[in-house]
């Protein structure tokens, strides 16, 4: 065999093409410094990506130190967005829920920041299977958190200024509807009724609203103290002092002091109850009323959040015994707060809109639409807006300004793998594909 | 790369290039596509030249470097298309040398292997590699240079039946 191949070497050999060594020397150092600059402009662009991907985006400028800014509009869910607990946000206007809960159950817990372009979601409040119920502070600082279905153990604490999430573990774990905190920030007033199920559905919800024992959580002691003086809290809201509070007690409504003493009972319309956390006007005047039932079971409920969409919804407004003028009832719907002492904030579940209504009649204002994009559900539902909350101690002084483009924070980590593995990818592709089109032959 | 190791890596091209020439158009049997390939494994012997003398057996590193170019060139789609070639003199009915018919057709008959099994046979039978050395080229085992080798020495059978067996016993 080697012999066979001898035989194949008895051809002379051509010589070097001239200048071979020299050209391939050329070539050499030429591919060397082409590879250093690849590599540097790799760099480059892959810093660029990590700066230019979305959240990342320059906006613009600040919003002045202070201010308020309320979004023309409000952008949804998108699971880019970074979470409040690992990128906190700072103080929030808005709290709400968007996604769709169709089928996979695509919802984000998103905050909007006072800055009026900052979304972060807030992770705590999503819970795992049996969901979550949050409270956004009147300053828009913090978020409370306790369980929706389940007993709940621990009240959640969300920073939303540091990302830290403090735990206010309760005596032992019981069912509990988080009502209202107080406007000094200090108190959170919740309803407590001893629960075990674990079932996904509002049976928890309604024991508590019918059996619920008003409970004063005061937040610099973790300390919380039941009122016995109010035999069930269905729902509360506190005075603009932080000193009183207005409380439905099932079917009746009743006014009494911090400590539960001076209790008052209110002579409201039936079946009106107290807006559920915000119904104190800010001068004191008032306490919005919405409509209240029972839904066929054993629990008063009121009407707001879904319920508040029908066309005869009215929100009546009581006097607290200012003397002041009472306005007619008004035709809105779900009531986050007081702008003003002349106006309310609505939100409109149709519309998905938030509107500043005056309390004279006068015509209601639109301050903002939330976004109804069609990216949930993995793309194929509409995203839906759900349990809109907003700081009502920031109510009075937003300014409503064009919307910017959403800054949602760093991307997840697992995104910005797959980024840089697939730009990384693209690189090498495009590199090889240099190389396949230059040593093809002509 | 510092001035004194180009000088190294020059002076060492300028003593291999031949031989490197030689395994290169063995392996693909054109000396244009030869030219072609050393130059490029000593692009690639350039960029890494500090590792390569690291290595220790500079001459096995670069014939790897060699046979690697050569194998990657023949997955590109392009080496599967027909490469022009110098029209074959018509040396009309002048009696040719049984050994010049014999390299034709062997020639031939390498262009009929497939890459591997032509590397194998190039590396054992023409530069005269034993099986280890041939497997270090490759990349691959002994055990597979071996099987390689049978394979092909048996498709040069089907491919020259009319050689007499014992040229093609390995």
């Amino acid at each position: 065999m080697t012999d066979l191949f001898a035989a194949l070497d008895r051809a002379p050999e051509p010589p070097l093409p001239p200048g071979f060594i020299e050209q391939t020397l050329r070539l050499a150092r030429r591919g060397r410094l082409r590879r250093r600059i690849t590599a540097a402009m790799m760099a480059i662009l892959l810093g660029a990506l990590g700066f230019l991907l979305p959240g990342q985006l320059a906006t613009g400028g600040l919003a002045p130190a202070g201010s308020v800014i309320l979004p023309d509009r409000v952008a949804g869910y998108n699971i880019l967005t970074a979470s409040a607990e690992e990128s906190p946000p700072g103080a929030a206007l808005l709290l709400f829920a968007s996604g769709n809960w169709e089928q996979f159950t695509t919802v984000q817990d998103l905050v909007l920041a006072t800055d009026g372009f900052t979304y972060r979601h807030v992770k705590s409040l999503r819970g795992d299977y049996f969901g979550r119920g949050g409270l956004l502070s009147p300053d828009g600082k913090a978020v409370l958190i306790a369980e929706d279905m389940r007993p709940t153990a621990a009240f959640l604490h969300v920073d939303l200024v540091t990302g830290r999430v403090r735990e206010i573990p309760l005596p032992i774990p019981t069912g509990v509807i988080l009502h209202a905190w107080s406007p000094d920030g200090r108190f959170v007033a919740y309803a407590q009724a001893p629960w075990s199920g674990m079932e996904r559905s509002n049976a928890m919800e309604l024991e508590v609203r019918a059996k619920g024992k008003l409970t004063i959580l005061d937040l610099t002691s973790g300390q919380s103290r039941v009122i016995p003086q109010v035999a069930v809290a269905s729902a509360a809201a506190f005075a603009p002092g932080s000193d009183r509070l207005a409380v439905q007690v099932g079917a009746e409504t009743t006014v009494i002091d911090l400590d539960g003493g001076n209790p008052r009972k209110l002579d409201v319309p039936a079946p009106y109850g107290i807006v559920p956390g915000v119904a104190w006007s800010p001068d004191g005047h008032f306490i919005a009323l919405i409509p209240w039932h029972t839904n066929g079971t054993n629990a008063w409920q009121p009407k707001n959040g879904w319920w508040s969409r029908h066309d005869d919804y009215k929100v009546v407004l009581f006097d607290t015994g200012s003397g002041t003028a009472v306005p007619k009832p008004l035709a809105m719907q779900d009531i986050l707060g007081w702008r003003s002492p002349e106006s309310l904030v609505s939100f409109d579940f149709e519309s998905s809109t938030l509107s500043e209504v005056p309390i004279d009649g006068g015509t209601p204002t639109l301050l903002t639409t939330f976004e109804a994009r069609h990216n949930c559900e993995y793309g194929t539902q509409v995203c839906l807006i759900e349990s809109v909350q907003a700081a009502t101690g920031l109510l009075g002084s937003f300014a409503v300004q064009p919307a910017r483009t959403p800054a949602r924070g760093p991307l997840p980590l697992w995104l910005e793998l797959i980024g840089a593995a697939a730009a990384i990818g693209l690189g090498g592709l495009g590199v090889w594909l240099l190389r396949f089109v230059r040593r093809a032959p002509s | 790369m510092r001035v004194d190791e180009e000088r190294d890596y020059v002076q060492y091209v300028q003593g291999r290039v031949l031989t490197l020439r030689r395994t290169a158009f063995r392996l693909c049997g054109d000396w244009h596509q030869a030219h072609d390939l050393v130059q490029a494994a000593l692009i690639l012997l350039y960029r890494h030249w500090r590792k390569a003398c690291a290595a220790g057996a500079l001459d096995a590193y670069v014939r790897k470097i060699v046979v690697n170019v050569y194998l990657e060139d023949q997955r590109r789609w392009w080496s599967r298309k027909v490469r022009p070639r110098a029209a074959m003199p018509d040396v009309g009915d002048v009696p040719v040398e049984s050994s010049a018919v014999e390299a034709l057709d062997l020639r031939w008959a390498l262009d009929q292997l497939s890459p591997g099994q032509r590397a194998v046979v190039v590396l054992r039978y023409w530069d005269g590699l034993d099986v280890a050395r041939t497997a270090a080229a490759l990349g691959v085992s002994p055990g597979t240079v071996k099987s390689q080798t049978a394979q092909a020495i048996a498709r040069l059978r089907q491919l020259l039946p009319n050689y007499v067996s014992e040229k093609l016993e390995a």
